[in-house]
């Protein structure tokens, strides 16, 4: 505990607390932020888009399937050029990109619990009241993105908010509720315009003098600079990038129809014009009932849009620079209920990764028709497991995050990724 | 290493004395006479604040820490409404209190502050608030919103009647039976059946205690185990709750299995996995006691006047929440690398604060009626740093619950649209003025709804306990307040009725100004209206953006 440690906020805080220093907090910030971003990363992942699926997507009906055994179920695989990359058939345009694509299929955790599970897979860590971990897209906005961008760095396409914790509020996610419709509040209210809101704008600058003056300096810089990158968001030409209007009909075409397609297509608008990172959650995977008729609507909804996504990144040359990466909370369970369900299975299920970095055509893990279970002292019995914390340090291998910096959250150092994690190195070699 | 620590070290033999003299606690000993001069412990909040202020001044004094002066009534008035009910004084209210002068009760100064702080805690809004404030501390917003909601009713009747807080406390830990007739269950219903976040979070939150690490590893730096850890829990091992019925009839209760012996615990226990004989945290072990279960055994434990920690903890929460800071920071982590800065106030408040029967508003009053809370926010030359001696009081933003108790407020919505009685049939069997009164009351409830999910994603990010220099807000705030429809035209808002009271255009805009930020204005806030609104000629235009200006000032979202 002897150690000198100093993040971005503290030192702000020491600069503002040493009276007599005379510089203002926004001046330090712009220059410690200039910093920050000129640490060379030796990694050509510039974006990471994850396609999250809410409720835990069964490993049988999507990418490890068992046709013709006891637990199958009516679920059929297809073969494709990469043994043991055999989807369901109700992913058929996945399937053609077997090439492009690398799977885990013994991804393993012991958290059967919706929240509890999605928010080790998000973070690498398990939840604890005491602290709040950032999510993948917060880690990415804070470690690749340019902290004076005019669009945000994590922009997260439905879904709750998932705050960045100790990286603080610039990294957290701008939640779009409704792709593709109006976002609230990003337009001037009805019968305001520019000028009217300037006008605005200087009446508050002029009536909040004396209180920064004689009282709250630190809050009212705080409080401007997160005006003014509000209005500059507002003011953008690159705002047109959350929405379809502009987007060609072939494009769209390609993409096929529904939510998932047309968060796609927005997320790659804006990874094209340099937002680091895309979140995008699509729910309806807790299939307790029904899941066979219910796993494959799901597989239908997604399968065209995203092998569309990889087609059109590559078509760009984006597709190297950008990680996409599709997971759930956990799988489900090998053992088909009464109701033709399936229920929390966190032992081994599927996670997909594709572009850049990624060894793709590969398949990590092995199950057999019962799934995995666990040996007597709780280890996954599972081929090969693939732990949360184990595949956080492997994506902050891959694009070369400070994995070894310590941060402060309140008194407390931590890491961006567990610190004893190892690599599994066969993702990227 | 914690700076405050090292500039408080010198000055702690001096604050033993003077808060051991004050409360006599070596004088209790002593003959007759004296006692009846000597304040004891829980009897007299004032003595409890005065002791309080005598101590920090002396310390003041030997660090060389000059402290701030007592703000005027303008800025007390906003500070306290903020601080007691969520939200800035109204014009009424502003008049009522007559900043700078005499009340109508012939009041100033500090007799008048103090009427109106015991005013303020027998208000309904006093309850309403601080249940907010504790429902939010103890769920951290997590969890669904009908446990919440039941969760708030318990703590707003138990505010409203001032229930000692020991009692309160137990009966969420110990909470038996069926919802709603047992509204307390709300708080462990938000766990979800998840024992382990039941055990980090009840340690958290009353004890100060942060042992959740050891749930998966041995404490990096502090004692605790994974035994510690799995002990602690055990008392919630065989709690279970479920819910029975549909819809508006759904209804959840609790499910203990009550223990019959030690033996039968025992055999439980090594039934349901590797876990441990309960033990109270950093205590003795668990022993049974007849008819009672688990979670009453670790509630009586926990909410003992004897258990330290737990009246330490509360003290510790109420003085960070009224002073920016407490005595241990973060105010709910006590460790052995973040211990207290002064730990015989800390101590000696706990005892008094347990004395008065856990007595909240005894502990409140003592807080707010004292110097140190009165004193500005602005630092001088001295105390710029000064985290220990509470030579000033800071600028503090408004958590979410606030900003969404603040808007409505200021707005009027509730006020200036009453709640006119609709009876609950279709509508083509409603009168005219009942379709009226309906249209009315769903505009509101639309715009309520509106305001408070805008509010929560907006501040989605907020921390339940902000540190007091955290001034950060996010994007989404701001837009929030520039684009939101924050004051409704299909609504009557305050805007509409002070253009309809007011016809002069600096008494509209004066009218405006204390509505949103709950002050008169100063004398340059008044040079600064008249010159806006010197040159205006005509349109009503030019009050709204007045208005909404206001509400995207910094000192509406803080209070200072």
């Amino acid at each position: 505990m002897t150690e000198f440690r100093v993040n971005r906020r503290d030192f702000l805080r020491t600069g503002a607390y040493a009276g007599g220093l005379m510089v203002t907090t926004s001046f330090l910030g712009s220059t410690l932020a200039a910093q920050e971003t000129a640490r060379k990363r030796n990694s050509k992942i510039n974006h990471v888009i994850l396609l999250y699926m809410e409720g835990g997507p069964s490993q049988l009906e999507t990418f490890d399937p068992k046709p013709g055994t006891k637990n199958g179920g009516p679920t059929k695989a297809l073969k494709t050029e990469v043994p043991g990359f055999t989807p369901a058939d109700s992913l058929p345009y996945i399937a053609k990109r077997a090439k492009d694509l690398l799977l885990i299929k013994s991804m393993s955790t012991r958290e059967g619990n919706h929240s509890r599970g999605a928010y080790l897979m998000r973070t690498g860590y398990a939840p604890n009241p005491t602290i709040k971990h950032p999510s993948l897209g917060s880690i990415v906005a804070q470690q690749l993105g340019n902290p004076d961008f005019e669009l945000p760095n994590f922009v997260k396409l439905r879904g709750a908010p998932f705050p960045a914790g100790y990286l603080g509020v610039d990294n957290n996610p701008f939640v779009i509720n409704r792709p593709g419709a109006r976002i609230e509040n990003l337009d001037y209210a009805k019968g305001v315009d520019k000028d009217r809101m300037e006008r605005r704008m200087k009446l508050v600058r002029e009536m909040e003098k004396d209180f920064a003056k004689e009282r709250g300096e630190d809050a009212v810089e705080a409080h401007r600079a997160m005006y003014e990158k509000a209005r500059r968001l507002m003011d953008s030409p690159l705002r047109k990038k959350f929405y379809l209007d502009d987007e060609p009909g072939e494009t769209r075409k390609a993409y096929g129809e529904g939510q998932f397609a047309d968060s796609l297509i927005i997320a790659r608008r804006l990874i094209e014009v340099g937002v680091p990172a895309i979140e995008v959650v699509m729910g309806g995977w807790d299939t307790h009932d029904d899941n066979f008729k219910r796993s494959a609507d799901l597989c239908k909804q997604i399968d065209q849009p995203w092998a569309a996504l990889i087609d059109d990144l590559k078509k760009r040359k984006l597709y190297d620079s950008t990680l996409v990466i599709w997971m759930g909370e956990f799988g489900r369970t090998p053992r088909i209920s009464g109701t033709s369900g399936r229920d929390h299975w966190p032992n081994n299920f599927c996670v997909v990764l594709g572009g850049g970095g990624v060894n793709a055509g590969t398949v990590i893990g092995e199950t057999d028709e019962e799934g995995a279970g666990r040996d007597g002292r709780g280890n996954p019995l599972v081929k090969d497991p693939v732990s949360p914390a184990e595949l956080y340090k492997t994506l902050g291998v891959m694009m070369d995050w400070e994995m070894n910096k310590e941060f402060q959250a309140g008194n407390r150092p931590m890491w961006l990724t567990e610190k004893t994690a190892k690599p599994v190195e066969k993702i990227f070699k | 290493m914690r700076k405050s620590l090292m500039l408080a070290l010198p000055a702690l033999a001096a604050i033993a004395c003077l808060v051991a003299a004050h409360f006599n606690v070596a004088a209790q000993k002593k003959g007759g006479e004296d006692r009846d001069t000597t304040p004891q412990l829980g009897k007299d909040w004032r003595a409890l604040r005065d002791s309080m202020d005598n101590a920090y001044e002396q310390l003041q004094a030997d660090a060389g820490v000059k402290p701030n002066k007592i703000v005027d009534d303008s800025i007390f008035l906003r500070r306290i409404y903020l601080d007691l009910t969520g939200a800035p004084p109204s014009i009424d209210e502003i008049n009522a209190f007559a900043p700078g002068r005499k009340d109508a009760n012939g009041l100033r100064g500090q007799a008048k502050r103090e009427a109106l702080v015991e005013k303020l805690l027998a208000s309904p809004e006093f309850a309403q608030h601080m249940a907010t404030w504790w429902r939010v501390i103890m769920t951290e917003r997590q969890g669904d919103g009908i446990y919440h909601n039941y969760l708030q009713r318990y703590l707003e009747e138990a505010l409203t009647d001032n229930k000692p807080w020991n009692e309160v406390v137990h009966g969420l830990i110990a909470a038996k039976g069926r919802t709603p007739d047992v509204p307390g269950l709300g708080f462990l219903l938000t766990f979800e059946n998840d024992r382990v976040a039941m055990a980090g979070q009840t340690s958290k939150v009353f004890l100060g205690r942060q042992i959740q690490c050891a749930e998966c590893h041995d404490h990096h730096y502090e004692a605790w185990t994974m035994s510690d850890f799995e002990s602690y829990a055990a008392f919630f091992r065989f709690f279970n709750t479920r819910a029975e019925g549909d819809g508006a009839d759904r209804y959840w209760y609790s499910v203990d299995g009550g223990v019959l012996s030690e033996a039968d615990a025992m055999r439980r226990l090594r039934l349901t996995g590797k876990y441990k004989l309960p033990r109270y945290l950093g205590e003795k072990d668990w022993t049974y006691e007849k008819g009672k279960d688990l979670r009453t055994s670790l509630a009586d434990w926990m909410t003992s006047a004897d258990n330290a920690w737990f009246r330490e903890m509360t003290v510790n929460r109420y003085l960070d929440y009224f002073m920016g800071v407490g005595f241990v920071n973060p105010v709910d982590d006590f460790n052995s690398f973040n211990t207290p800065a002064l730990p015989v106030v800390m101590q000696v408040m706990g005892r008094d604060f347990a004395a008065s029967g856990f007595d909240t508003r005894y502990l409140v009053r003592a807080i707010v009626t004292s110097r140190m809370y009165q004193r500005e926010v602005s630092p001088n030359r001295t105390n710029r740093q000064d985290r220990v001696y509470y030579s000033r009081n800071f600028v503090r933003s408004l958590t979410p619950e606030m900003v969404e108790r603040s808007i409505l407020k200021v707005t009027g919505i509730d006020r200036l649209n009453p709640h006119l009685h609709v009876p609950d049939l279709p509508v083509e069997k409603l009168s005219e003025d009942e379709k009226q009164a309906k249209v009315v009351r769903d505009r509101i409830a639309g715009y309520k709804g509106n305001l408070r999910t805008l509010i929560r994603n907006a501040f989605s990010n907020e921390e339940v306990v902000k540190d007091v220099d955290d001034h950060d807000g996010s994007i989404m705030q701001a837009l929030l307040f520039m684009n939101a429809q924050l004051l409704p035209d299909y609504l009557n808002n305050s805007l509409k009725e002070i253009l309809a009271r007011y016809p002069g255009k600096i008494e509209r805009a004066t009218a405006i100004f204390m509505t949103v930020l709950g002050r008169e204005p100063s004398t340059r806030d008044k040079h600064i209206l008249n010159a806006t609104f010197a040159n205006w000629k005509g349109g009503d235009d030019i009050f709204e953006d007045l208005f909404v200006a206001l509400l995207n000032t910094t000192e509406f979202v803080n209070r200072q």
